[in-house]
């Protein structure tokens, strides 16, 4: 077989950036170095506060599980708020992302509505959010769990609208053209193909959930929380080093059912 | 049947018969999608119980004009009539009513993925007053239920019927979309290339069981094709359009394949 000579000139392997490509990248370094230069950052400090660090983690163990009751309730309590914060969240998230997702709001007032309503969930803090609940509604487990289902509202409506947006045109049009009404073509296409997307999305959240509600007990919005501020004002580092294993158990043991969970529904989606 | 379909299918034919035999008649339609004028001034009608083929070049205009006869599309002039109805001048309501009591195959079948084929036939009674009992096999009544397995029988896939569709051919989508077409008991299949995206063999077979089941029920066929050889084997009519008008109809005896290949090239023109 006789070799092949290309007639024309072999393209580059590289093309040079355009000025706006090297613009952009010396703003983004300029914009790094601001950053690095505004955060503080001394080595100095970190350096000195080394053998600081040692002896906290030197004093956590061996852990004291002496209050080993009252931690496992609280943390029994915290995972109570986080599913019941993101099952309420979740519930919540399906008629606002069906607003906020083009293709199925029914208007675009409502649209804006709803897309500004998700950015107002998603972009305030959970603890400003718990803030507002313990003032509001006392003391609790309930801030918290209200806490969570605000913020869960934040994530998934905007997930479950992008998941939405995604739906493929042609089903659509195939509904359509066979007299279906908005309602129909939402739930009998555009429900069953963003399942995955939805399902995806929830387990993310109750993943999210139980990591920020043990934070939520710092400012009152019961859970576990309390109780590692607590064992740490107290400078019981021994209590708090147990709080903080029973914590990552918790974290850990829900990501893996999570992701066991995810798996099966996803393969078994078909009806 | 239900009392609402008995009554949608006599007040169908009481039209019919008042506007003659004509499933589909197009007046003066003209489309314009920005400075692209895709049909300047379309006319022709179809008449029940046969079969025309539509053929013409890419961006002749046979999609938008199949699109329009359900208002998938909105012309921009004309009118249109499906069953003696003027389409463009009906409700919202009497629209989805008129769709349902017309079958449409698109070029990619258009199934709901990761749905059975026996839920994706099932929606072919969607617009026809079963609402939301039509959007899963699962909650369907009982008559929907064997209605639609026996269609997926009469299409050979009657084994499938619990498959979700993603994990059919592109053959067995076709023919699953071809089952749901004829499961809304229509009086007109309208076919936008319905062979395009398959293999000759399942082409062919796609065209067959379209033909033998329009023929057999007594249902009035419309499907664009670029195969000359299917336009002219299962037509009683041949339509050729070229840049958004009709370059010529005839009786597919009365034309010779190896002239109408003709008409594809660029200036090319058989009559």
């Amino acid at each position: 077989m006789s070799e092949l000579v290309a007639l024309r000139a072999l393209p580059p392997r590289f093309s040079t950036p355009s000025w706006k490509a090297v613009l952009g990248i010396a703003f983004l370094i300029a914009l790094a170095i601001w950053a690095f230069a505004g955060a503080g950052i001394s080595t100095e400090d970190f350096i000195d506060g080394l053998p600081e660090m040692w002896r906290l983690i030197g004093e956590m163990f061996p852990p004291d599980i002496a209050r080993s009751e009252s931690i496992a309730w609280s943390l029994v309590e915290t995972f109570q708020m986080a599913l019941a914060g993101t099952i309420i969240g979740v519930l919540l998230s399906f008629p606002l992302s069906a607003l906020a997702a083009r293709n199925t709001s029914p208007h675009w007032s409502l649209y804006q509505v709803a897309r500004g309503l998700t950015a107002l969930f998603r972009t305030i803090p959970d603890l400003v959010w718990a803030l507002f609940f313990v003032a509001t509604v006392g003391i609790g487990p309930f801030a918290g769990t209200l806490t969570i289902a605000v913020d869960t509202m934040g994530f998934c409506a905007r997930f479950f609208a992008e998941g939405m947006e995604e739906a493929d045109r042609g089903p659509e049009e195939a509904l359509k053209a066979l007299g279906s009404s908005k309602i129909s073509i939402f739930f009998a296409y555009i429900f069953p193909v963003s399942l995955p997307s939805i399902t995806n999305s929830s387990l993310f959240s109750l993943e999210k959930a139980v990591r920020s509600s043990v934070i939520l007990g710092l400012v009152g919005a019961g859970g576990i929380g309390i109780e590692l501020k607590v064992a740490m004002e107290m400078f019981r580092y021994d209590q708090a080093c147990t709080i903080i294993l029973c914590i990552l158990i918790l974290v850990i043991g829900v990501e893996r059912v999570s992701s066991f969970a995810r798996s099966r529904l996803l393969d078994q989606s078909s009806r | 049947m239900t009392a609402a379909v008995a009554e949608n299918v006599s007040e169908q034919s009481d039209e019919m018969k008042s506007h003659g035999a004509s499933a589909v008649s197009f007046s003066g339609i003209r489309k314009s999608f920005g400075s692209n004028q895709v049909l300047c001034g379309v006319s022709f009608s179809c008449a029940s119980h046969s079969a025309t083929a539509l053929i013409g070049a890419n961006g002749s205009g046979k999609s938008t004009l199949l699109r329009c006869s359900l208002r998938l599309i909105e012309p921009d002039a004309g009118s249109i009539h499906v069953f003696g109805k003027s389409v463009r001048e009906l409700s919202a309501g009497e629209l989805r009513k008129v769709r349902s009591q017309v079958g449409f195959v698109f070029q990619k079948h258009n199934l709901v993925s990761r749905l059975s084929a026996l839920t994706n036939v099932i929606h072919g009674a969607i617009g026809q007053g079963y609402s939301f009992r039509a959007w899963y096999q699962s909650i369907a009544p009982s008559e929907l239920r064997e209605r639609a397995f026996a269609c997926l029988e009469r299409v050979g896939l009657s084994d499938f019927a619990l498959k979700p569709v993603q994990t059919l051919s592109g053959g067995q989508s076709q023919r699953v979309a071809i089952a749901r077409a004829v499961f809304q008991k229509p009086k007109l299949i309208l076919a936008d290339e319905p062979a395009a995206s398959l293999d000759p063999e399942s082409g062919q077979q796609v065209m067959e069981l379209l033909r033998e089941l329009t023929q057999s029920e007594g249902i009035g066929l419309i499907f664009s094709t670029h195969h000359i050889d299917h336009a002219l084997e299962f037509a009683d009519r041949v339509v050729a359009l070229k840049s958004g008008t009709i370059d010529f109809e005839s009786a597919p005896d009365k034309l010779d394949a190896t002239e109408l290949r003709k008409f594809y090239m660029p200036s090319g023109s058989p009559l």
